[in-house]
């Protein structure tokens, strides 16, 4: 019961687990850049080289399964546990084929060179390592439980007497690996503590402990001198000068393929397909808050209505282009710069000369000056900070 | 030889598992509400009660979790092993109900003070100074009891869960007193004597090691007692116990930088962190080695018996979150977590698997012994035991999958270079994982609620002993030791000494990490431009500690491209020094506000927003705070706080005191036009969301003004 109930857990962790780490793989594809090329290829080699032993783990599984499954065929007992893993199995399957998909799917070279790759790719191999121990645990399970089937009902008794010698490999490296000794042994290694009856043993820690602890000793001094002393990983402020430099390579390259970027001077008015993703735009990104699903803006709205012919910081594609560019921002307006694309920005600004002329409904009243071409509206730019700071 | 009698006492371990179990309840009950807040944020009731709003009641849900359930827990277990591993009666009665009244009465306080606004900002520890004396004196009472009980004591070494309750308790006495300095501005109401980045590293060397030495030792302790108890087994390795004691207890001090790395924070102190979190991994794991192997031989038994399978399960989530942690520490992986869901996750992993379930068992184990009875129902506390579990997966499997998910939202640009996300998308997609989390949280409650109606019925049909006898005879003065002991079983045989090397090895971390970031210059850089905040600004910055907008929103902009982008130039050291408290935070349910003054310099915005959030950002799960617009700022308090400020060496000029409010006016004056300009607002400038802009509008704004000249 319990352990059934241990391995649906197990196989619904995982059903939840993969997908989630699948998704966080789509998100990144339009993530910067960073060469770390040979760390990746070798992820992807043993990722590749993993999967023989997953294959093979899995196929062993699937058929002591299916010949456990004929044999309690009659009994008809464990079908749901069959179920479970039957459906565990194909959740697995297809998602981790999906998985090596990510992890070899590269054709340009370019996945192979973010740094997310390289998480991505740790996932997935520590996911490969987790389900071929899985299967083993499985595989070992339904053979054992086997073994004990086949054996007479009368043999059972004498069950404990043989125990040792039908331990599974995998619980005799466990033995082995914290060198336990057997329970008759204890008397040997008591220490005669007894504190309120409890009694102490005086085991030795676990070797792989004791190695374990100087090993992560010597990883921490490694990292302190590495960062400080030889200086040879760079410092948090080096690393964000890097992820800039590399960020400024991409916009360069970017700007050689598109030609020059529009700015406020070179902006003109966008028509047909643009203005509709100017809409999207304006819809999404937040304009609506504060001007109005229409543009209109709310009676009780934050910003001024964009409709009419009345403009606060001037009505030209320019100006418009220019307030969303850099925003008011003592008045609301935010600047739009790090958040929108200078062709979106071009795409809304056209949008919203678009709805020039148009009513609708609740539209607030016209703020600013009626707007003609030549006119051009000066704001003074008060710094209040510098008016209330303290005197001393 | 002769045996002499005494009686062990039942009653305060009763009355403090009692309290424990209750106060359990009670904070779980708080955390599911605010975990339904954060996705339903009608909830927070703004108009009707400002003192329930997510803001408040976080900080008391934590401080009820850990002092109130954890501390009753570990006191319950202290009064019970104690006596009965020294064979001894704890020594004053007297004393130990004053410790049970005591810690109850600072928690009733805690609760109403965090409720009512009385905050010092300072996660863990945001209890006024008063509570903080009062504290203090408590536990100077338990320790002399604990003390007195350990120098009458008729067995002559100490067990190792008692070497665990001494260092827990002279290291949680010196967390906090070092961490609670501060300068009392009125009766509930200080400013810590640290500033910015030097109150960071003081925080979080309290905040990470009350989760060591509060959260973990004790309960430690408390495993080695009831864990081979219930199973009746021998501890594992007495030599494993020796040796991931010492490591753990002087390693552990060292890794609190950990929560700041990619901070302003010096790296080589970050870089410290780190190291001894690395470190710090095997001896943790020691603990749960020697609990899991003591059930070698014993496992056919926790297949039946609840109480190991609660303590399986306890062990097993402390080594899971010891794990997971130094793995956080790593300067990579912190970037993903650090301000994220995950580490939500990794606390309640603790929390409610490491001392939840190390509780239940307990308890399961203890009533019924102090009842002299069986448990009323197997059956019911297995259920008890699947629920849990259950509750606990279905808590942090959301979380983790919403840390995830939002730093690859957060850190997405397009292909055009902009952020492709805003900080509101990333909000709107983590709902649904907030609110399968209150339901994991809510299960997990349920299970408590099971607990409590089994242990009721098991003390009704048992009868309560009040007082067990027992027979030992008194330690002789001479001693000669066998000849198979070894070293460490000298320090065993003398308290005093395990005492004071405790605390030797616990300060010496603090102090070498502390004294070069307090007297070394080149640590935080000096910046010109940054000048104390204005009177009124102050006071907003007291209405943002009060309404603990810390708990969501962090002021310290990392390192990175992403965050650049979205909040601005990345936080300098120097930036912080006349932050006391700092306001860092470390959990961005919202967005970080270092830089708010400029990104957002609008009062209207933020005179709109703070009225009701989902008008300037649809989709917003803030809280609104209608009852800033009521309430009228505080000037009475300006004199005494611009005087305590002065004290810790904010430059105010000499008599600016008296200066001050006139400036508030003034400034407040301003603000206030800016607001009735657009002819749609109207206000009166007292009122305390004038106080609250001007501390907004001035957040990040010095380094601007440099680059500026």
């Amino acid at each position: 019961m319990t352990k059934n109930n241990i391995k649906k857990i197990i196989s619904s962790l995982f059903a939840i687990v993969i997908p989630c780490i699948l998704f966080g793989a789509e998100n990144t594809a339009a993530t910067s850049a960073k060469s770390s090329l040979d760390i990746n290829a070798i992820l992807t080699i043993v990722a590749i080289i993993l999967l023989l032993p997953l294959y093979i783990s899995s196929k062993t599984f699937l058929l002591v399964a299916v010949d456990y499954a004929k044999k309690r065929k009659e009994r008809a007992t464990n079908i749901n546990k069959m179920a479970a893993l039957a459906l565990f199995l194909m959740i697995s399957q297809q998602a981790f084929s999906q998985a090596i998909e990510v992890a070899a799917g590269p054709k340009s070279g370019n996945l192979f060179s973010t740094s997310t790759t390289t998480w991505i790719l740790v996932i997935v191999i520590v996911l490969l390592s987790v389900l071929i121990i899985f299967f083993s645990f499985l595989t070992n399970s339904f053979i054992k439980n086997q073994v004990d089937e086949a054996k007479p009902a009368n043999a059972k008794s004498n069950n404990s007497a043989t125990e040792t010698s039908e331990e599974s490999w995998l619980k005799k490296i466990w033995f082995k690996m914290n060198k336990f000794k057997s329970l008759k042994e204890e008397v040997d290694i008591d220490t005669g503590h007894s504190y309120d009856g409890i009694r102490e043993l005086d085991n030795i820690a676990p070797p792989w402990f004791v190695f374990g602890f100087i090993g992560s000793i010597i990883i921490a001094a490694a990292y302190l001198i590495n960062y400080h002393v030889l200086k040879s990983s760079p410092l948090q402020i080096e690393e964000y000068n890097i992820e800039l430099a590399e960020a400024a390579k991409e916009d360069a390259a970017r700007l050689a393929i598109q030609g020059n970027k529009v700015d406020e001077n070179s902006v003109t008015f966008l028509s047909g397909n643009d203005i509709e993703i100017g809409k999207k735009v304006f819809a999404t990104k937040n304009c609506a808050s504060c001007h109005g699903a229409t543009g209109g803006s709310a009676p009780g709205g934050v910003g001024p209505n964009l409709v009419d012919a009345y403009w606060i910081h001037g009505g030209s594609i320019k100006d418009i282009f220019k307030s969303i560019k850099y925003g008011w921002p003592e008045k609301g307006m935010i600047s739009w710069k790090d958040q929108l694309s200078a062709k979106e920005m071009a795409q809304v600004s056209s949008y919203i000369l678009s709805l020039k002329g148009t009513t609708p409904a609740g539209a607030k009243e016209p703020q600013g000056d009626l707007y003609k071409d030549e006119s051009i509206s000066n704001n003074s730019d008060s710094t209040i900070n510098d008016s209330i700071a303290p005197k001393n | 030889m002769s045996l002499e009698k005494f009686y062990y006492d039942n009653k305060l371990p009763k009355f403090f598992a009692i309290a424990c179990i209750f106060w359990g309840a009670v904070g779980m009950l708080l955390g599911v509400i605010a975990a339904f807040q954060l996705a339903f944020p009608v909830l927070n009731f703004s108009e009707y009660f400002p003192h329930l709003a997510f803001g408040r009641l976080r900080p008391v849900h934590t401080n009820a979790v850990i002092f109130a359930f954890v501390g009753n827990g570990i006191f319950t277990g202290i009064y019970y092993a104690i006596p009965r591993l020294l064979k001894t009666p704890m020594w004053s009665n007297k004393l130990g109900n004053i410790h049970f009244w005591g810690w109850q009465f600072i928690i009733v306080c805690a609760a109403v003070s965090l409720l009512m606004g009385f905050t010092t900002g300072k996660e863990y520890a945001e209890l006024e100074w008063p509570i903080d004396i009062l504290i203090t004196l408590i536990w100077v009472v338990f320790g002399i009891n604990m003390f007195a009980t350990i120098i009458t004591r008729r067995e002559r070494h100490l067990y190792v869960a008692i070497w665990f309750f001494i260092a827990s308790w002279v290291t949680v006495a010196m967390l906090h007193i070092v961490n609670s300095f501060e300068i009392p501005v009125s009766f509930m109401k200080s400013y810590s004597w640290y500033a910015g980045v030097q109150d960071a590293l003081v925080q979080w060397w309290y905040g990470h090691n009350a989760v060591a030495f509060f959260l973990t030792t004790p309960y430690l302790g408390l495993m080695y007692y009831f864990l081979p108890k219930a199973a009746n087994r021998p501890v594992y390795s007495y030599r494993l116990s020796i040796v991931h004691f010492w490591s753990l207890i002087f390693l552990y001090i060292w890794a609190g930088p950990h929560h700041l790395l990619y901070t302003a924070l010096p790296e080589w102190a970050q870089s410290l962190g780190t190291a001894f979190s690395i470190m710090l991994l095997l001896p943790s794991w020691g603990g749960m080695l020697n609990g899991l192997f003591t059930l070698r031989g014993a496992w056919d038994k926790v297949r039946e018996d609840p109480v190991l399978k609660f303590f399986v399960v306890a062990v097993t989530c402390y080594g899971m979150s010891t794990f997971e942690g130094p793995m956080m520490s790593l300067k990579n992986v912190n970037a993903i977590s650090h301000y994220s869901d995950w580490t939500v996750a990794h606390v309640h992993i603790g929390a409610l698997g490491w001392n939840g379930f190390l509780t239940f068992g307990m308890m399961y184990w203890l009533i019924p012994k102090l009842f002299n009875t069986k448990l009323y129902s197997t059956k019911l506390a297995a259920t008890h035991f699947w629920i849990g579990t259950l509750g606990i997966l279905l808590y942090a499997i959301p979380m983790y999958w919403s840390a995830f998910r939002s730093y690859f939202m957060m850190k997405a640009f397009t292909p055009e270079g902009q952020l492709q996300y805003q900080f509101i998308d990333i909000v709107q997609t983590v709902i649904p994982f907030y609110v399968m989390r209150a339901i994991g949280g809510t299960i997990f409650l349920t299970g408590v609620f099971i607990m409590i109606y089994n242990l009721i019925k098991t003390a009704k049909q048992g009868s309560f002993l009040a007082t067990e006898e027992a027979e030992a005879p008194a330690l002789e003065k001479e001693y000669k030791e066998p000849s198979n002991s070894i070293w460490h079983s000298f320090i065993e045989r003398k308290p005093i000494l395990l005492l004071v090397l405790s605390l030797v090895v616990v300060a010496i971390g603090g102090i070498i990490e502390m004294v070069p970031t307090f007297l070394v210059k080149e640590n935080i850089p000096t910046i010109a431009s940054v000048k104390p905040y204005t009177p009124l600004e102050l006071q907003g910055r007291d209405i943002y500690i009060r309404e603990g907008c810390y708990n969501c929103h962090s002021q310290m902009i990392r390192p990175f491209r992403y965050e650049v982008k979205r909040y601005g130039e990345y936080s300098k050291a120097g930036e912080f020094v006349y932050d006391h408290p700092f306001q860092w935070g470390s959990k961005r349910t919202g967005p970080d506000l270092a830089r708010e003054g400029v990104s957002q310099p609008s009062s209207v915005w933020h005179f709109n927003h703070m009225l009701e959030p989902t008008l300037t950002s649809p989709g917003s799960v803030m809280p609104s705070y209608p009852s800033l617009y009521e309430n009228d700022i505080d000037v009475g308090s300006t004199n005494s706080k611009i005087h305590a400020m002065r004290k810790m060496g904010v430059p105010y000029p000499e008599g600016y005191e008296a200066e001050a409010n006139n400036d508030l006016l003034k400034q407040a004056e301003v603000i206030a036009n800016e607001l009735r300009a657009g002819k749609r607002i109207k206000i009166v400038s007292n009122k305390e969301i004038i106080a609250m802009i001007a501390y907004l509008k001035r957040l990040g704004t010095d380094i601007n003004l440099e680059k500026k000249q």
